[in-house]
């Protein structure tokens, strides 16, 4: 994998509260720079994002309910809406844990069918099941809802601070083969860890910190 | 010095664990019974839980609002303020937009207050500025705006990023805001030492995870 295939793999994150239009600017512009993928910006800042990244290639994400999961489904199904409106690439949603850590996966399911009715043919809709804090039943339990309720990608994790684990990745794709994509979070992303991520069948990598290698 | 009961009396007792299970809200709320706990601070998805475990006692529900970066458009946060009442919430944490300090839109981080105050009427308003990434400058003046807005408590940190409560910034806030209004210290409260000397420092609210073990190990009755 040469330098400019590794950055189509790579999404870059400006999430954190620090995130100002300044700095989020500057990472948009390394983006450029390397050719990444895509970016991750909160709901306020895809309008500016979209005007920055204008006759490129590169994609806009957002997030709902992003990193904790501890919004209600009501708050992320209008995250979900405010992204449709102001024309984001994918919205990347937190799930209910505490449903799912109380073992009430009816609930579980209601959430997810919520957003994905609300994502219905107008934005590419991605779970984040946080396999950091889930046993493998769980973990299990979370892809086998999610593929259920219609949703065909999940990231492993938010990335607070829980970090993709290889035997996941394997995990997933031995199990759902190519009914359920998969993609990883790694901060840092180094480009030897990214390979063997991405050649045990992720899509893609998301990370917080510009890969060390393209700088 | 102030008695064991005065120190559990200002304590949020705070679980916003991601993983946190219906068992483990239960037992954060019959602590607070208990203990005699100001209000219990949770996550809005477990306040529907928490409001019907509470009901008819004195601890209040507070609800973290736009956790944890409170980088959301202003419509959003208030969906999510209503929402959270609707399900029970007496009280909110709601994190601000830093951006907007940062970047010296003022009059957007008045309206953002404003609008706050105004949904939450009645209930207990208490505003987040995550004081570790802030200048004293801007601290203060993040302070003066949310007093000018009618919120009723000034807070130090969500206690996600690198720092929490420190008795300087307590000071601060407290010197800004004068004693019409209230500064809620969070973030790195461990112990009571911790405890008290943020207090002593101006806080008149506590958010920790640990107040069990602050109320236990006070010696003072």
């Amino acid at each position: 994998m040469n330098d400019f295939e590794f950055g189509k793999k790579i999404i870059v994150s400006t999430l954190e509260t620090e995130s100002t239009h300044n700095r989020v600017k500057k990472i948009i512009e390394k983006c450029k720079k390397y050719n990444f993928y895509g970016v991750f910006v909160n709901l306020g800042y895809i309008s500016f994002a979209k005007k920055l990244l204008k006759n490129t290639d590169i994609k806009i994400f957002t997030v709902a309910s992003y990193p904790n999961g501890g919004m209600t489904t009501e708050v992320k199904v209008k995250q979900i809406q405010y992204a449709i409106e102001v024309g984001a690439d994918a919205v990347y949603s937190c799930l209910n844990y505490n449903a799912l850590k109380s073992g009430r996966l009816d609930d579980v399911k209601s959430d997810m069918e919520r957003m994905v009715e609300a994502s219905q043919n107008s934005i590419e809709l991605i779970f984040v099941p946080q396999f950091g804090i889930l046993t493998n039943e769980e973990k299990i339990n979370v892809c086998d809802l999610s593929v259920k309720a219609g949703c065909r990608v999940i990231k492993t994790d938010a990335g607070y601070p829980y970090n993709t684990i290889i035997e996941d990745i394997l995990m997933v794709k031995r199990v759902y083969g190519d009914a359920l994509g998969i993609e990883a979070s790694l901060s840092p992303c180094k480009k030897e860890e990214s390979n063997y991520i991405i050649n045990a069948g992720a899509r893609l990598i998301h990370t917080r910190n510009i890969p060390s290698i393209l700088q | 010095m102030i008695t064991k009961k005065e120190l559990a009396k200002v304590i949020d007792h705070t679980y916003l664990k991601i993983q946190a299970s219906d068992m483990e809200i239960k037992a954060i709320c019959y602590e607070a019974i208990n203990y005699g706990f100001a209000a219990v601070a949770v996550h809005p998805v477990v306040v529907p839980l928490a409001s019907r475990l509470l009901r008819g006692t004195k601890v209040k529900i507070s609800a973290a609002i736009s956790f944890f970066s409170g980088l959301y458009p202003l419509k959003i946060k208030l969906h999510e303020i209503e929402d959270a009442i609707s399900n029970g919430a007496t009280e909110l944490d709601m994190v601000m937009s830093l951006d907007l300090v940062k970047e010296k839109k003022y009059d957007l981080l008045e309206r953002e207050f404003k609008e706050f105050a105004k949904v939450g009427k009645g209930l207990t308003t208490k505003i987040i500025l995550e004081t570790c990434l802030l200048t004293n400058e801007e601290k203060i003046k993040a302070c003066e705006l949310a007093k000018k807005a009618g919120i009723d408590f000034v807070k130090t940190s969500t206690g996600f990023k690198k720092a929490g409560a420190t008795i300087e910034d307590v000071k601060l806030m407290r010197k800004t805001v004068g004693q019409a209004m209230g500064v809620k210290a969070a973030g790195g409260i461990r112990n009571w030492k911790d405890a008290v000397s943020l207090i002593e420092a101006g806080a008149d609210r506590l958010g920790t995870s640990c107040g069990v073990d602050i109320v236990e190990s006070y010696s003072i009755n």
